[in-house]
């Protein structure tokens, strides 16, 4: 085992680290968080020499300050109730699931073709199967899944691979096998700024959803920085739709659901071996 | 090289009191042990951003603490204290497992897929050991890095995690028996 362990460092950096540095841009970043918050820190001396009554007028100030805040964040809670209802919900998808059957697409924010994800779930049984079409830098790939008795079966027949590992429910929940339209706490952040964006409930694949258009927080992290169009189930918080806008209008279609079932019957002998 | 192990070597019996502004100190921390911080983290959190973020609060840290730091310890010990620290607390923390459940997709491809496709110029064999050591769970894992891959004895590492030494050696022991199932049955599947 030693022998095998022997030049772990070399072994580590030649492969899983090898993309792993300490940019001259995150040094950067550490020295203007220092030099900021070193600033913050540096007080003329008068301060010290009066600190007990400025901390005295601070405190009577920040005691109005705090009740008024009080005041206005009660009058935001209720003004925004409905949206922080909203953010809630797409942070909580699991919570009111037990089935579902659909397909969508979604595609990775660095690339323009779309994946297809067809899947059957059963989360109260613990059962879920998927039919994966997959775009990778070398073509489309096929991917099955099958999550049975405690065992994920993981098979690519493009490039012949398969693999087998035990998750327990909430390790498969975990483990993002389900896919993008469970992800909605990914997106949360779209919406933190409740000011920036509006929605309305509209009806579609006989379910009511929340339709969702604002724009994206200044800062932002997705490829389009601008506008968003987001589409979530308003019972589960399922995603349905994201699309993002660069300032000229131009759209990236993140999520596309095609059809969706959401707590309906499932019988259990779809979740067979491919 | 030898150069630079004796620059190392003056940096590291500096004092608190030295004449050099924290400032320097920290860019000197950084260029130092900066990759070595990143790549410690990476081994904890196996995500290259969250790896990059800890790193940079780590060094923070550092700048925060420097008066406090004494030559009882070396400094790559206590950079990699404050490391380890961080690391396990982001573990435990909710946005970890968001991250992680949010960028699997992204994750699955990376380790699954391209790992297969491209294992002759990634050198295979060393992907595999290293994907097999970065797989065992935190207790395991961390002694297996801070011994075979950052070169720590065994004492060091007791200090390091605080921990008794014999705990060390028994996780050693367990780690390298999980690693032999792993790389045998790795290797008798090809």
């Amino acid at each position: 085992m030693d022998e095998k362990l022997k030049n772990l460092d070399e072994k580590m950096n030649g492969t899983i680290l090898k993309e792993i540095n300490f940019s001259e841009e995150q040094k950067q970043k550490v020295l203007k968080q220092i030099n900021y918050s070193g600033k913050k820190r540096k007080s003329p001396w008068f301060v010290h020499k009066y600190i007990p009554a400025i901390i005295s007028v601070v405190m009577i100030i920040l005691f109005f300050i705090g009740m008024k805040s009080l005041m206005i964040n009660q009058s935001v809670s209720a003004q925004y109730r409905d949206k922080k209802e909203i953010v809630e919900r797409l942070s909580q998808t699991f919570k009111p699931v037990h089935t579902v059957v659909g397909q969508f697409e979604n595609r990775m924010s660095d690339g323009d073709k779309a994946n297809t994800i067809t899947f059957t779930l059963n989360l109260d049984k613990e059962l879920y199967k998927s039919s994966e079409k997959v775009w990778t830098e070398d073509g489309y790939q096929t991917i099955n899944i099958l999550w049975k008795d405690g065992k994920l079966i993981y098979k690519n027949s493009t490039i012949g691979i398969s693999d087998e590992k035990n998750l327990t429910k909430q390790e498969f929940i975990e483990s993002g096998y389900l896919g993008s339209i469970f992800e909605g706490r990914k997106y949360i952040s779209l919406l933190e700024n409740y000011n920036n964006w509006k929605y309305k409930e509209v009806e579609r694949f006989g379910r009511v959803l929340y339709q969702i258009e604002g724009k994206q927080p200044d800062n932002t992290h997705f490829p389009k920085k601008d506008a968003f169009a987001l589409t979530v189930d308003k019972e589960t918080g399922i995603i349905l739709y994201l699309a993002l806008y660069d300032q000229n209008g131009a759209s990236k279609v993140i999520i596309d659901t095609i059809d969706i079932w959401i707590n309906k019957e499932v019988p259990d002998d779809v979740f067979q071996l491919f | 090289m030898l150069e630079k192990k004796h620059n190392m070597h003056q940096r590291e019996q500096m004092s608190s009191t030295d004449p050099l502004e924290k400032e320097e100190r920290l860019i000197w921390l950084m260029d130092e042990y900066g990759k070595s911080v990143v790549r410690l983290a990476y081994t904890y959190v196996r995500h290259k951003q969250t790896a990059e973020d800890i790193a940079q609060d780590v060094f923070i840290k550092c700048y925060e603490n420097i008066d406090n730091f004494r030559n009882e310890a070396s400094y790559k010990t206590w950079v990699y204290r404050i490391t380890v620290n961080r690391c396990k607390d982001v573990l435990k923390s909710w946005s970890y497992k968001n991250i992680l459940f949010a960028d699997f997709l992204s994750f699955k491809r990376d380790t699954k897929e391209q790992s297969v496709e491209k294992q002759i110029l990634l050198n295979e064999e060393n992907r595999f050991i290293s994907e097999q050591v970065i797989s065992l769970s935190v207790p395991l894992r961390e002694v297996i890095i801070l011994y075979y891959y950052e070169g720590l004895s065994q004492h060091e590492i007791a200090e390091l995690l605080e921990l008794n030494e014999n705990t060390v050696k028994s996780r050693m022991h367990r780690a390298r028996q999980k690693l032999k199932k792993l790389l045998d049955g790795g290797d008798g599947n090809g």
